[in-house]
């Protein structure tokens, strides 16, 4: 798992900048608009980069960073104010308090890992929307939660790679 | 392998961290929901927002250039061809249109009835949709800035898609029809019956509800706006009636109707009408 690793703390101010550009590049993404049939094959791309940038840059990258990045996704969704942020930020506290176990495991549990944090999201995004109402399931969190966790190994190799490009540049 | 630095800082003082942004979070949703307070905050964060939604816009924009620059002439000739006879079709509609319009004032002043003639109307790009999750909502490019206003209808080309909850100062958002929190009221073209549309938890469907059990509701009728409570101008379409079920026993009839316009795809939309006059349509 090297393309995990947390470098050093010299690292650190460039580790933030990167963050916040891929979390931008990230809401990009979040905006392409996918047809109907799709939608569900949408990976929960937000939830991906700030999953990465809690795991490998948890010094930098935090429950506030989470926050914030969660309320601005709340703008762009349209939903009421605080609904990502509140499940981002557990996403975030869960990630950097399990960063050191988690950069261990062999990609496929990550996977496993990712799976369940993606979709145990997408559940309680969906149904805090519908506070008053009963409790319902619906496949597309259980797809889109799946199609996270396949892009997952692809995904930290690629933003590890660019990262490591970048610092060795600088 | 991996060589970890500088951690013991990060775990001390994350838990009440956590805690804080929790809560601030649960505030926030609860305050969201009943009032209107946090639209400052809002406005202030769709700022940052709005740039990335009208990059990756501009982007989809330039994508639809290119392709149009590659297509082919001999499509080119044919829609040529297609659009001058449908324009010369529409031109001598256009004309009929005239007279039907005069005639149309003419007997409404005759029934002595509240004409809106030329409403005001802002054309807006899509920049994003939201249709699952339960809420069913579209942002869209059009703000304060160019006089959106909470309350006006969203109609495609096809008809009524439905309302702008939200406005920002550059973009709003809107509750589609689909959503179960949201109802028009509607007429049938054919009979003039009126009712209520309701959104239902599943996309692409809608309710006519209060509809008598024993009223002349047939599969395939016209659903149009009726303009009742002032929020959506009347006459334009919302649906078709894809299927009645008549239970015995029950007061109204169970019928499901499907939305006239596919969201899927229409890239603009039409704000309509000024809701200054509205009072609780919903």
């Amino acid at each position: 798992m090297s393309t995990l690793q947390t470098f050093g703390r010299e690292r650190n101010r460039s580790d933030l900048i990167f963050a916040v550009t891929s979390i931008i590049f990230g809401f990009m993404l979040t905006a392409i608009p996918f047809p109907d049939w799709l939608s569900d094959l949408k990976p929960n791309w937000i939830g991906l980069f700030v999953f990465y940038w809690c795991i490998t840059a948890p010094q930098r990258v935090g429950v506030v960073f989470c926050f914030i990045t969660g309320m601005l996704l709340d703008v762009q969704h349209g939903s009421s104010l605080g609904e990502h942020a509140l499940c981002l930020s557990f996403i975030a506290y869960f990630a950097v308090t399990n960063h050191r176990r988690f950069i261990l495991y062999p990609s496929i549990q990550q996977s496993i890992v990712i799976f369940f944090v993606i979709f145990l999201y997408g559940l309680i995004i969906a149904n805090i929307q519908r506070f008053s109402s009963n409790i319902t399931f619906e496949w597309g969190v259980l797809y889109q939660a799946m199609i996270t966790a396949i892009a997952w190994p692809w995904f930290q190799l690629i933003l590890g790679e660019l990262r490591r490009l970048l610092t060795y540049r600088s | 392998m991996a060589k970890i630095s500088g951690l013991g800082k990060v775990k001390q003082n994350i838990t009440p961290r956590l805690v804080v942004c929790a809560v601030i979070s649960f505030l926030c949703i609860s305050v969201d929901r009943q009032s209107n307070y946090l639209n400052p905050v809002r406005e202030t964060l769709s700022f940052v927002v709005y740039p990335i939604q009208l990059a990756v816009d501009l982007q989809i924009g330039l994508i639809e250039t290119i392709s149009s620059y590659l297509k082919t002439q001999k499509t080119l000739i044919n829609d040529m061809e297609k659009l001058r006879t449908e324009n010369l079709q529409l031109s001598v509609r256009a004309q009929r249109y005239s007279a039907v319009k005069r005639e149309n004032s003419r007997l409404r002043d005759l029934l002595d009835f509240p004409v809106v003639p030329n409403q005001r109307t802002i054309v807006a790009n899509i920049l994003s949709i939201d249709t699952k999750s339960g809420s069913q909502q579209i942002v869209v490019n059009k703000g304060e800035n160019t006089g959106a206003q909470v309350g006006q209808a969203m109609v495609d080309v096809h008809g009524v898609i439905g309302q702008v909850i939200k406005v920002g100062p550059y973009s709003s958002t809107g509750l589609l029809i689909t959503d179960p929190k949201h109802s028009i009221p509607v007429e049938l073209n054919r009979t003039g019956l009126r009712a209520l549309v309701t959104g239902i938890d599943e996309s692409k469907k809608l309710s006519l509800s209060f509809v008598p059990i024993d009223a002349d509701v047939v599969t395939g009728d016209l659903v149009v706006s009726s303009g009742l409570g002032n929020r959506f101008p009347s006459g334009y379409p919302v649906g078709t009636i894809k299927s009645v079920a008549r239970v015995k026993g029950e007061s109204f009839a169970d019928i499901s109707v499907e939305p006239i316009s596919d969201l899927t795809f229409s890239r603009e939309v039409l704000l309509v009408g000024s809701p200054s006059q509205n009072q609780g349509a919903e």
